[in-house]
């Protein structure tokens, strides 16, 4: 009674609300939001591809198949250039029709203003053949445009006086730091059928699930681990999920101790995936470079062996002292173990690497530093924790090529390799996903062998979900949280 | 005259201090900055970003151009969304203005009755119920009970919608905390002074005339009360900044603290050197007219503060 009489004074005094407060709607909680409309800045294509405001040409669907989107197909020429052909009758948010010509000066702008849209083929050029067909060329060549379209930076917008997009939201206001409200599309077919969407951001996700727990949201995506037991209590679902992304840990063989390939080896076999896998309460042992039920996947785990490890290291001339640290002319081996806070996993991760790492007689320290970005650029590191997506255009090629040739830009590890060269281009050569596939295994064979990174887990992610969503499917990652089929 | 100037003398320390500090923190904001647009961190890409802030010219003439940007309301572009600072800080400024300067109107609006209260019965109900709650506010920590607010007012009792609410849902608790930690001290310095005042000789007079305790507190000793609440609000202000920058973390208030809190992940000195140069220039103003109001109301030092 008492506390009905609370509530009621409470509503009273609080009359002022917004009138969106009393609209049906979703209400979406994530740490992240599209800080800019421009798909030529920054990774504003990406989260607004994943608020369900804009659309590529292509996309990968939940089952990571690489399907079209606004696009039907992408041919390959006689003359090396390719064609895209798109799907007939869609519409840009404003009514306006999604033309070649209109698709064609979207991509060329973000090409030229974004360097991640340069990054798989270089600098494009685009003409428009005829309304519903374009022809693109590269830079660098590439036998899977298709797959090239699909990655984030190429979203599909009309430059107004505001860019304007296709997807089955439009935003209707945008508060910095804070949320957005999106509307539904009224050019995108089932438009009537949508509710508006209210997505909010939260600092952190801890006080996400408060809010969540509060009733105040639909859904919460990407909840922390420690949250799930009080959620759960409460009895609130919460769908947990294994993602693209990968956990990994660099090796820096610009180090002088980890330039020796048996150094890094011995690491990556003392490694207890399972025992990782356990302290994020989540997750599951890494086969390899992509995430397991993927066609690049790699079936046969990666071997824990302390012995191996031992004698490995025995071999590279790091020998066990009196304490049982290890020692080479006198010099210890020490490592630091880096992580950065911005995937909480990884720093949970570093105690649990360091108790491994010191099983072997390896000296271990752990650091956290602020962002990634510098520390992976400058090479500042001995073992780098490392969070990635690893087929985000479903496709092998965009991580191998990037992340192991030889000067590529975000090969962190400094990591040169003739074989791995010579089995990159062999790869851009292919066409056939069984093919890619099995040339991506034998990369990654050749990457296990030098270990210049050691691939760790495949983690799980977690969204709770209140009644009027209970019957959302979250995909494999954070690509697409809001999608055409949200809350219908 | 002279405080005008001493007033300006501070802020150009200020503004000195402001400038050179922040490009002493560690890391390097281009390689952040070039992190954030999906640029790889070469020497030509660094060297170009730098070029683009102008980084290159003398320390001195980045502090002019700097200063007169910010005397003339161009405060530049935020090294980290490229925005312009007003843009970035513009948005967040009314949450904690909402949120900072109600908490201390509130305080110091009850502050007076509640001291009252106390100062009328030394020792009495009131008095130590006020004492209490000065030692609570100081003892118990503000992050911690501002999260624990949160998690009562939204998650256990649902009596607010803080996180998505309206924007009066959303403030009215933070606002409350800043309120109640202020008003701790402030009540029991107004305490103090009506008790300080009680003991004077004019006071002991309108007692002989026939007015009871409390009338004569409310009559005579409401001069000497108000000028040291003015003191007392002054160093409050300071704690006001910090306090808000709690509730606001605590709770996902988009106020000027979340900004400040990326600038320094991101090392945006664009953004930072414009909130700490605002932050001194509110001190200095505060500081400065609190002074003026004194020395005009009574230029006699106040004895009663505690």
């Amino acid at each position: 009674m008492s506390r009905s009489i609370v509530r009621l004074a409470t509503a009273l005094a609080l009359a002022a609300l917004p009138a969106s407060a009393q609209t049906p709607r979703f209400t979406v909680g994530q740490t992240f939001m599209a800080g800019s409309t421009d798909p030529g800045e920054g990774s504003a294509g990406w989260a607004l591809a994943s608020h369900g405001v804009a659309e590529k040409l292509f996309m990968v669907d939940a089952e990571g198949r690489l399907v079209g989107s606004l696009a039907e197909s992408a041919t390959k020429d006689s003359d090396g250039s390719w064609v895209v052909t798109m799907k007939p009758g869609r519409k840009f948010a404003d009514g306006t029709p999604v033309t070649a010509a209109e698709v064609a000066a979207s991509l060329a702008r973000t090409n030229e203003k974004n360097a991640a849209a340069r990054a798989s083929i270089g600098k494009m050029t685009l003409e428009a053949i005829d309304d519903t067909r374009l022809r693109i060329r590269s830079e660098r060549p590439t036998p899977v445009m298709a797959a090239v379209l699909a990655e984030w930076p190429f979203a599909v917008y009309r430059m107004a006086d505001k860019p304007v997009f296709t997807g089955p939201y439009q935003i209707a206001a945008l508060r910095t730091g804070d949320g957005m409200d999106l509307v539904p599309n009224p050019n995108y077919p089932d438009a009537a059928q949508r509710k508006p969407v209210l997505l909010k951001r939260f600092p952190d996700g801890q006080t996400m699930a408060v809010a969540l727990e509060a009733g105040e949201l639909d859904m919460a995506f990407n909840l922390p681990v420690e949250a799930l037991p009080r959620l759960k209590a409460r009895g609130i679902a919460v769908k947990t999920f294994l993602v693209g992304y990968q956990y990994m840990m660099w090796q820096n063989t610009r180090r002088e101790a980890l330039s020796d390939p048996r150094v890094r080896r011995a690491i990556d076999l003392v490694l207890d995936r399972a025992e990782l896998a356990t302290a994020i309460q989540g997750g599951e042992p890494a086969n390899g470079a992509f995430p397991k039920g993927t066609p690049f996947a790699l079936n046969d785990p990666r071997p824990t062996d302390a012995a191996a490890a031992n004698r490995l290291l025995d071999e590279a001339g790091w020998n066990r002292g009196s304490d049982g640290r290890r020692a080479k002319d006198g010099k210890p081996l020490d490592l630091v173990v880096t992580a950065y806070p911005q995937r909480p996993d990884l720093v949970t991760l570093q105690p649990v690497v360091r108790a491994q790492l010191s099983a072997l007689g390896i000296g271990v320290r752990t650091r956290v530093v602020e962002q990634p970005g510098p520390i992976s650029s400058s090479g500042d590191f001995d073992l780098l924790l490392w969070a990635v997506h690893t087929l985000p255009a479903g496709d092998p090629g965009f991580f191998l090529n990037g992340f192991f040739r030889a000067g590529a830009g975000n090969n962190y590890s400094g990591f040169s390799s003739a074989v791995v060269d010579r089995l990159l281009d062999r790869l851009a050569g292919i066409a056939s996903a069984p093919e890619r596939a099995a040339v991506s295994g034998e990369i990654q064979q050749e990457i296990f062998a030098s270990a210049p990174v050691s691939f760790l887990l495949t983690p799980a992610w977690h969204v709770g979900v209140g009644p009027k969503l209970a019957g959302y499917r979250p995909w494999g990652a954070d690509y697409h949280i809001i999608r055409p089929d949200f809350g219908l | 005259m002279t405080a005008l100037l001493r007033a300006v003398f501070l802020l150009w320390l200020a503004s000195l201090a402001v400038f050179v500090l922040p490009a002493l923190l560690p890391g390097n904001p281009a390689l952040l900055a070039l992190t954030e647009r999906n640029q790889a961190a070469t020497p030509e890409n660094v060297a170009a970003l730098k070029a683009e802030w102008r980084m290159e010219d003398g320390l001195a003439r980045q502090y002019a151009r700097w200063v007169t940007g910010l005397v003339s309301g161009d405060w530049g572009l935020s090294l980290r969304s490229g925005r312009p600072v007003a843009d970035e800080i513009g948005p967040r400024l009314p949450w904690s203005i909402a949120i900072g300067g109600g908490g201390i109107l509130l305080a110091a609006l009850l502050c007076l009755p509640l001291g009252f209260a106390a100062a009328r019965r030394p020792h009495g109900i009131a008095d130590r119920l006020t004492r209490l709650f000065s030692i609570a506010a100081q003892t118990a920590p503000s992050f911690l009970v501002a999260i624990l607010a949160a998690w009562l007012f939204s998650a256990q009792w649902r009596l607010l919608d803080l996180h998505t609410g309206g924007p009066i849902q959303r403030v009215a608790l933070p606002l409350l905390l800043v309120g109640i930690y202020s008003l701790a001290p402030l009540t029991r310095i107004v305490r103090n002074c009506f008790v300080a005042a009680g003991e004077q000789a004019y006071l002991r007079t309108a007692l002989a005339k026939g007015l009871g305790p409390g009338q004569a507190l409310h009559r005579h000793a409401g001069r000497p009360v108000m000028l040291a609440l003015l003191a007392a609000l002054t160093p409050q202000m300071t704690w006001i900044v910090g306090g808000t920058a709690v509730v606001e973390v605590a709770f996902a208030i988009p106020g000027l603290s979340q900004l400040v809190i990326e600038s320094v992940a991101t090392r945006d000195y664009s953004v930072l050197r414009v909130y700490v140069m605002g932050v001194a220039t509110l001190m200095v103003v505060v500081h400065s007219g609190a002074e003026l109001i004194r020395s005009r109301l009574d230029p006699r030092p106040v004895a009663c503060a505690a």
